[in-house]
């Protein structure tokens, strides 16, 4: 069986009613209850998502003076409710290194 | 303006205006009228909902169940496949989580596009 983090979080949300209110309203409360320890500053954001809903992703607020050359990079993620999908600043990629790393540490 | 930027003048707005920002965040529908034109939200039953790129913030869109099956190989099929979106100074765009979806967000492109004719911008 997949006992990966993402399986274990989806499987809880779609499972437990409990746990599935908790995430979205306390998520770092949840991750600990499932042995991920998530580094001090990150905040976390997590949704299940609903098929009667469209997500619009939108860039984040930027205090820096426009540049016109910049790109805003643009997608689509269709049939996203079969997916599991994180969204991230690149430089947060070594904070989830540490969160599975907790996860797996946790739950041998 | 060339109608391939108006999409994008509409993020540079979001990274600079808070106040639009958070008018779209509280009222989606509400706010993609308000900037892209009267009628561009299609009617039906369906929700918009905002996912805010932040810095300091990791955002997790959890696979959401066909038909309320949560059996083991359900839950399997949907955590097969995980979806990294990693951001530099950001990126725009829709999830859309169902087929029912698909032709309501090409319906609203195309009144975009349709309200764009002829208009500043």
């Amino acid at each position: 069986m997949n006992s990966s983090l993402e399986r274990k979080i989806t499987e809880l949300a779609w499972r437990d009613p409990l746990f599935a209110g908790l995430i979205e309203r306390n998520p770092h409360q949840a991750l600990a209850q499932i042995g991920v320890e998530v580094p001090e500053g990150v905040k976390l954001d997590i949704r299940r998502q609903r098929r009667d809903t469209l997500y619009y992703v939108i860039p984040p607020y930027s205090e820096e003076p426009d540049q016109a050359d910049s790109v805003i990079n643009q997608m689509d993620l269709w049939q996203s409710a079969e997916l599991f999908v994180w969204i991230m600043p690149q430089k947060l990629k070594v904070q989830l290194l540490a969160m599975r790393q907790s996860f797996r540490r946790n739950n041998p | 303006m060339d109608q391939h930027d108006i999409f994008t003048a509409h993020y540079r707005l979001l990274q600079r205006n808070q106040a639009a920002r958070q008018r779209l965040i509280l009222d989606p529908k509400a706010g993609l009228n308000e900037y892209f034109g009267s009628g561009t939200v299609p009617e039906g039953q369906f929700q918009v909902k905002i996912i805010p790129q932040e810095p300091d913030t990791i955002t997790i869109l959890l696979p959401s169940p066909i038909e309320e099956d949560t059996s083991n190989e359900a839950l399997d099929a949907a955590c097969r496949r995980i979806f990294d979106i990693l951001f530099t100074d950001g990126v725009g765009g829709y999830l859309i989580p169902d087929d029912s979806l698909t032709w309501v967000l090409r319906d609203m492109r195309s009144n975009i596009l349709s309200h764009s004719q002829g208009t500043a911008f």
